[in-house]
């Protein structure tokens, strides 16, 4: 009995050495992403240019979008995006994983302030791969100049915009126009029924350099010896469905995004 | 005779296991190269739709009689020239073919800047809304490029780590994994003093 445990203790130790060590890269002087909206909400306005209403009707018409499996749209305003902003909004549009992966339908419109300052500031938008193809870049400049800029050049003094609630007004229309070019060119809400076996997922997702089912085998041999060992017999055993390594962090909060990546397309405008 | 079976038993699941572990860090190398090899053809393609630009878009943009300016035929020359050189390669170039590579990369973004100062003090090409339209078009291309780039440097670099580390460094060595293979691919300097062509906004 000894012998088994002294064995069985050498064994996992010499597991514990293939953990394998993640590389951290140094954090880049790029301003921190803000944590991922979540519940169906797709609007984060840290400049407060948007009122109550103006968000309402961003998030209404980008959830229809949502359901409707067209695309994802994310409405951002912040101060600060780093000293390189195109290289700030991929980074941004892929941490919170800005539309569906399946088609990777994103599309991210960040306005960064700089404080107001007309050197720096300026709109970027992201698309993600699969709607380059609906909304190429040039069409996000063309969005952004045709329903952004105008207010900003309309000669009012740029915080008597803001307070107007023309500024939010701006990205309302935005998201409206680019809400009737998708629509425009799929008539069809297309749905797509989610075949995705669970079981099978969790199955053969590797942990530790081994696919699950080779942990869960090498688990129930032990616990067989062991229960042979202390006298139970019977063929069946134990089945012990445990350590498996996909189980996401299992929050109340889900992510309205899901998931999705682009490669750089889209457009910054200056305003 | 009953503790022999036990230790001959935990020997065999020994040998399962860290067999099996080393099949985890093998495929787990070559699933590392693939993807890099993977995300070359992204970079390509990047490069590609640039190149496309320069020879599609740009000929109508600078209207008939500029293109047969010096200095936007020698930009075509280069775009072609750093054309053959992506697409002659059925791999990822490494070693002389990787230096070709860098340095036509390097004299297609000069042959760019030189057309790109032309243009800045060349009001009427300036002015062509089909030039702004274009210059939107580079600019997205451009950052598909850094996009496509930093994301091959970052898969080289993984696939460094797991060749370099215990214990893919021992498998790497059985089965003859070179470190070396995927070059990280570097900006040329020349990129880096592009000049920005300003241009007057667009009224509505």
């Amino acid at each position: 009995m000894k012998i088994l445990k002294i064995c069985l203790l050498t064994l996992l130790l010499g597991m514990l050495l293939v953990i394998p060590v993640k590389s951290v890269f140094a954090q880049s002087t790029e301003p921190p992403i803000p944590p991922v909206l979540v519940n169906g909400n797709f609007v984060l306005d840290q400049l407060d240019w948007l009122s109550p209403s103006q968000e309402q009707e961003i998030n209404a018409i980008v959830s229809k979008l949502d359901t409707d499996n067209l695309a994802q749209i994310a409405v951002v305003t912040q101060n600060d995006c780093g000293e390189d902003s195109q290289a700030y909004r991929n980074t941004f549009f892929r941490t919170w994983g800005i539309g569906h992966k399946d088609r990777n339908d994103g599309l991210l419109i960040l306005v960064c302030w700089y404080d107001g300052n007309k050197d720096l500031r300026k709109v970027e938008q992201e698309t993600g791969n699969g709607m380059e193809g609906t909304i190429p870049d040039l069409l996000t400049a063309k969005v952004f100049q045709e329903y952004f800029v105008p207010v900003f050049s309309s000669g009012k003094d740029a915080a008597q915009v803001i307070s107007d609630g023309d500024a939010g007004k701006a990205l309302v229309e935005m998201v409206k126009a680019y809400d009737g070019i998708i629509r425009g060119d799929t008539p069809e809400a297309l749905t797509q029924t989610e075949q995705q076996d669970s079981l099978v997922a969790i199955l053969s997702t590797t942990f530790l350099g081994l696919k699950c089912i080779w942990w869960l085998l090498i688990l129930i041999i032990i616990l067989i010896i062991i229960l042979s060992k202390t006298g139970i017999t019977g063929g069946g055993g134990g089945y012990y469905y445990g350590g498996s390594s996909s189980s996401s962090s299992s929050s109340d909060d889900s992510s309205s995004f899901g998931g999705g990546s682009s490669s750089g397309g889209g457009s910054s405008g200056s305003f | 005779m009953k503790s022999v079976i036990l230790v001959l038993i935990v020997l065999g699941m020994l040998v399962c296991v860290v067999g099996g572990i080393f099949v985890g860090v093998y495929n787990g190398i070559v699933t590392s190269g693939n993807a890099v090899e993977n995300k070359w053809a992204d970079v390509q393609s990047a490069y590609q739709r640039r190149l496309d630009l320069v020879n599609q878009t740009l000929p109508a943009v600078i209207g008939g009689a500029a293109q047969e300016l010096a200095v936007f035929k020698t930009l075509r020359d280069q775009a072609a020239g750093l054309a053959s050189a992506f697409n002659g390669n059925s791999g990822i170039p490494t070693g002389a073919e990787a230096e070709e590579l860098t340095a036509k990369t390097a004299a297609f973004d000069q042959a760019w800047i030189n057309a790109m100062s032309y243009v800045a003090d060349n009001p009427e090409i300036k002015s062509n809304e089909l030039f702004s339209d274009f210059m939107i078009q580079v600019e997205g291309s451009e950052n598909r490029i850094n996009v496509a780039r930093k994301d091959y440097n970052l898969l080289v670099s993984e696939y460094r780590n797991k060749v370099m580390t215990f214990p893919g460094s021992t498998i790497a060595s059985i089965f003859n994994f070179d470190k070396d293979k995927y070059p990280f691919f570097k900006a040329s300097e020349a990129a880096q003093d592009a000049p920005t062509v300003t241009f007057p906004t667009l009224q509505p």
